[in-house]
């Protein structure tokens, strides 16, 4: 994880500088120039630059202006224009995540290339390489972040090439430098440490300060991954004075970042401390979001490592939200599986396994194999915490495999022939290619071995004591394995009971509401029923009555009263159908189908419902009902048999909180008013507090009732499944489980504020 | 003519009662007055005559405050006057709290029309 910090950072900082430095200023010049140019190549040149500008912190807006600049090129036939387009849409793509679309692209702009490059129109050839190899650069870096890096290396040297031809000096430099980087990924640090100092030179003839402090960057980064951290020290410390020099705010809080690490690394947690906040100050004075992300991580990780979980969760969390805020998946990603592991240390296994298998998720999605590696071996330490070796055993495979799918001996052999492609290195290509070998399978095993034993220790241990038991004695061993054998039968038996009883239970819960309900709709539908009756009957009189008069008015009369009663019988026959309907949807299991809901309708109808479903088993029971719904209430998508009975539950528990105050305090004599409030709102928020569904419109659905509150020892407790405070037999305790699984499945919470004798509030947060 | 005060949140309920009555409501027996919940049945029955009025009809599960609880209110208020309780529920809990507050009657919807005109005319 931290590496990948590391790396991320000298790929921001490249971004970072160009962007935020010259940044704003340059977006207004360009659009101050967009309004006043014809529909001209200068026109796509300019949008292509603006383009270019939003392509690291904004890829979405990058997008939208290089398809405006594709389109004016396209009718204009400017293919330098499309070629650059296309490779700006190439870089924001890959920004985004959005791996495929960005080779995609990129290599169609390769394509037009040697398609200009052929061609018989009279073109600028060096312009045309220079898109070139921007291609090659852009291949090369997207492959280099789905970690598919022997592509990546042949794309790089392929562009390395190309400014080789065009005598790009910096062009150069930068390809040794994307060359570095994934030698660095590979853990090659020796070719590394070559590409970046070759890198360097270049730079330093060429003069630019800034393009040279990247490079002792890189060169520190590279010695940091060695673990001399005197070098890397030095190194980031040079950087860092350049940095300083040019006044390059970018590059410095870069720089703090990574020396924070190194001492993050030898343990001295202050001075950590100390250059990551330096760090995220610069971050945020310069609004760089994805360097505030890193800083929020890198400072969430020192206080990790100095085990205070509680401020290292501040800050992973905080790094999750802004991760999420500039859609970076692979931070995003990063962020679950870190936030995730603090839980674990916090002993939430449940949510800390939530948050890991989240950023497994999206760490698939993205196709990145370090998080992915990051996440399994995550889980793996969880599950050798909670004892569950097996499941310890299966997610540490998994880790195996991808960092075996990254150093493997098949990625070994076609490094070898890039590297044969070196046109003035060839000599010492085959020598480091022998080297390179021994190195790779050296490191290899001994990554493997380190990992081994740093991570899978308690589980080779206990595997090797039992062997070693085991190797000692054979009859002990086929005993202890009989009985081992029966023990697992046993408690998988005892396992698929308790599953089936839980399954059960919850069918009972589910009867149990029902039943609640089918008193209160009894009383719907009778109404409904007796009024079909009464004006059937009332109607057969009135026909009797036609029937034997004769007087003209009198028949209109009846006429007219006929009419309304069979109409008022349909209206009555129709409703108690619908009663009858929304009964059986109630009732039906399996149907999870999300529907845009009516959420006022839904409280207005179970309010009702759970009222008359009280008063038919507590014939004194009266409450007042207070209902304040937003008009403006969106309509949610839900599915909406589970949140009708999860708003069932909280108001049933509502009245049977006041009820109970009510029966408490007639024996004191004391006059009290049971009443319970439903409040409906539509939530827009304009500051961010939380993760999740806070920080995003959402309704809230609030149950107030004025009972007697909870006590704080039982409040903990109330989301538990079976834990009831009902007499047995009266409750079954999974109504609010039930419930708050319903709501969490749906991207919500339920939160709980009591206060003794004041009463409590049950809030439901769904997202929209 | 007797006045009655009929109490029910229903509103199909007035018109049920004044098709049931027509006959008697033609001929003048009947005066049919209607509220629809228990704190208007108390504001009405406050603005007559507190002989007017002979009987009253009240459902027991309405919103708010209950029918029991305007039976009880009632008969604080007007002794005399005749309450009678109609209800879906045929729940023992609820008679026998009617009783215990002092209701001349107690019916189940639905309603034997039958032997409420019969129960009223006896009142003449």
């Amino acid at each position: 994880m931290k590496k990948i910090v590391l790396l991320f950072t000298l790929v921001i900082i490249t971004k970072a500088t160009y962007c935020q430095l010259q940044g704003q200023k340059k977006v207004d010049s360009l659009i101050a120039v967009l309004k006043t140019t014809k529909q001209d190549t200068t026109k796509v040149n300019v949008l292509n630059d603006l383009a270019y500008q939003f392509r690291g912190n904004n890829p979405d807006t990058a997008i939208y202006f290089a398809g405006e600049a594709l389109a004016l090129a396209t009718k204009l036939n400017n293919e330098t224009g499309i070629i650059y387009s296309y490779l700006i849409m190439g870089i924001a793509n890959k920004n985004l995540g959005n791996y495929e679309a960005g080779l995609k692209i990129s290599l169609e702009a390769l394509k037009l290339c040697d398609q200009q490059l052929v061609s018989e129109k009279a073109i600028d050839k060096s312009k045309i390489l220079n898109l070139k190899a921007g291609a090659y650069n852009n291949l090369g870096n997207i492959n280099e972040e789905q970690g598919n890096y022997s592509e990546a290396l042949k794309s790089n040297i392929a562009a390395l090439k190309v400014r080789i031809e065009i005598d790009d000096k910096l062009g150069i430099a930068s390809s040794y430098n994307n060359i570095g980087n994934i030698y660095g990924d590979l853990g090659n640090y020796a070719e590394a440490l070559k590409n970046f100092f070759a890198a360097l030179k270049i730079k330093e003839e060429a003069g630019d300060k800034k393009s040279i402090a990247n490079s002792y960057n890189n060169i520190g980064s590279t010695y940091y991954n060695q673990g001399q951290y005197k070098q890397a020290l030095e190194y980031h410390l040079i950087a860092l004075k350049i940095r300083k020099e040019n006044g390059d705010k970018s590059g410095i809080a870069s720089s703090y970042n990574n020396i924070g690490i190194i001492y993050d690394d030898e343990a001295n947690y202050a001075e950590a401390l100390k250059y990551h906040l330096a760090s995220l100050e610069i971050m945020k004075e310069i609004n760089d979001p994805q360097g505030i992300a890193l800083s929020y991580n890198n400072i969430g990780l020192v206080y990790m490592h100095q085990n205070d979980n509680e401020k290292a969760l501040e800050y992973f969390l905080d790094y999750l939200k802004i991760s999420e805020e500039i859609e970076d998946v692979t931070s995003t990603a990063d962020a679950y599986i870190n936030t995730g592991s603090i839980y674990a240390k916090l002993k939430k296994n449940s949510v800390a396994a939530v948050y890991l298998n989240k950023g497994l998720l999206l760490s698939k999605e993205v196709g990145n194999p370090e998080i992915i590696k990051a996440a399994y071996l995550s889980l793996a330490k969880i599950d050798s915490a909670q004892g569950n070796y097996k499941q310890a055993l299966e997610h540490f495979k998994l880790y195996t495999v991808y960092h075996d799918s990254i150093f493997n001996d098949e990625n070994n052999k076609i490094l070898i022939q890039s590297q044969m492609q070196y046109e003035f290195d060839k000599k010492e290509s085959l020598a480091n290619a022998e080297q390179k070998k021994k190195d790779a399978v050296a490191l290899n095993q001994k990554r493997i071995r380190n990992y081994t034993i740093t991570f899978l220790g308690v589980l080779i241990f206990a595997v090797a004591i039992i062997a070693f038991i085991l190797f000692r004695n054979n009859k002990h061993k086929q005993k202890m394995n009989m009985l081992l054998q029966r023990k697992n039968e046993k408690v998988e038996t005892t396992l698929a009971e308790l599953k089936s009883t839980q399954s059960q239970l919850i069918q009972q819960e589910k009867l149990a509401s029902l039943g609640a309900l089918t008193a209160g709709i009894a009383h719907e539908i009778k109404n409904p029923l007796n009024f079909v009756n009464n004006f059937s009957e009332l109607s057969t009189e009135l026909v009797d009555e036609f029937l034997e008069t004769t007087d003209e008015k009198e028949r209109k009369e009846i006429g007219a009263d006929l009419k309304l009663n069979l109409q008022k019988i349909n209206e009555h026959g129709k409703r108690a159908d619908s009663i009858v309907k929304n009964m059986l949807a109630h009732s039906r299991t399996g149907s999870s189908e999300k529907q845009l809901t009516d959420i006022n309708k839904l409280c207005n109808e179970y309010l009702n419902l759970a009222f008359h479903g009280k008063r038919a088993s507590n014939p004194g029971f009266n409450c007042e009902m207070i209902k304040q719904f937003d008009n403006n209430l969106p309509q949610i998508n839900c599915v909406t048999q589970d949140i009708s009975r999860v708003i069932l539950n909280l108001i049933g528990n509502a009245f049977d909180a006041v009820r109970q105050r009510e029966i408490e305090g007639e024996s004191e004599g004391v006059a009290y008013h049971p009443t319970v409030t439903v409040i409906t709102k539509s939530v827009i928020p304009n500051q961010s507090a939380h993760i999740g569904t806070s920080s995003h419109h959402h309704i809230i659905i609030s149950v107030k009732d004025n009972g007697k509150g909870i006590p704080s020892h039982i409040k903990e407790k109330i989301f538990e499944p079976f834990f009831t405070t009902k007499a047995a037999g009266q409750g079954t305790g999974l109504g609010l489980s039930l419930s708050n699984d319903i709501v969490k499945a749906h991207g919500g919470e339920i939160n709980v504020t009591t206060e003794a004798n004041n009463g409590s509030e049950f809030v439901i947060t769904l997202p929209l | 003519m007797l006045k009655i005060l009929i109490v029910d949140d229903e509103p199909d309920v007035e018109l049920m009662f004044k098709q049931q009555f027509r006959k008697q409501i033609k001929s003048g027996e009947v005066e049919l007055h209607f509220a629809f919940s228990a704190p208007d049945a108390i504001a009405y029955m406050g603005t007559l005559n507190p002989f007017d009025l002979v009987m009253l009809l009240s459902d027991i599960n309405m919103p708010g405050m209950t029918g029991l609880q305007l039976l009880e209110e009632t008969k604080k208020v007007y002794p005399h006057l005749r309450v009678v309780m109609i209800t879906a529920y045929g729940n023992p809990n609820y008679i026998s709290e009617s009783q215990r507050l002092g209701a001349d009657g107690y019916l189940t919807k639905p309603v034997d029309f039958n032997e409420l005109k019969q129960r009223i005319l006896e009142l003449n």
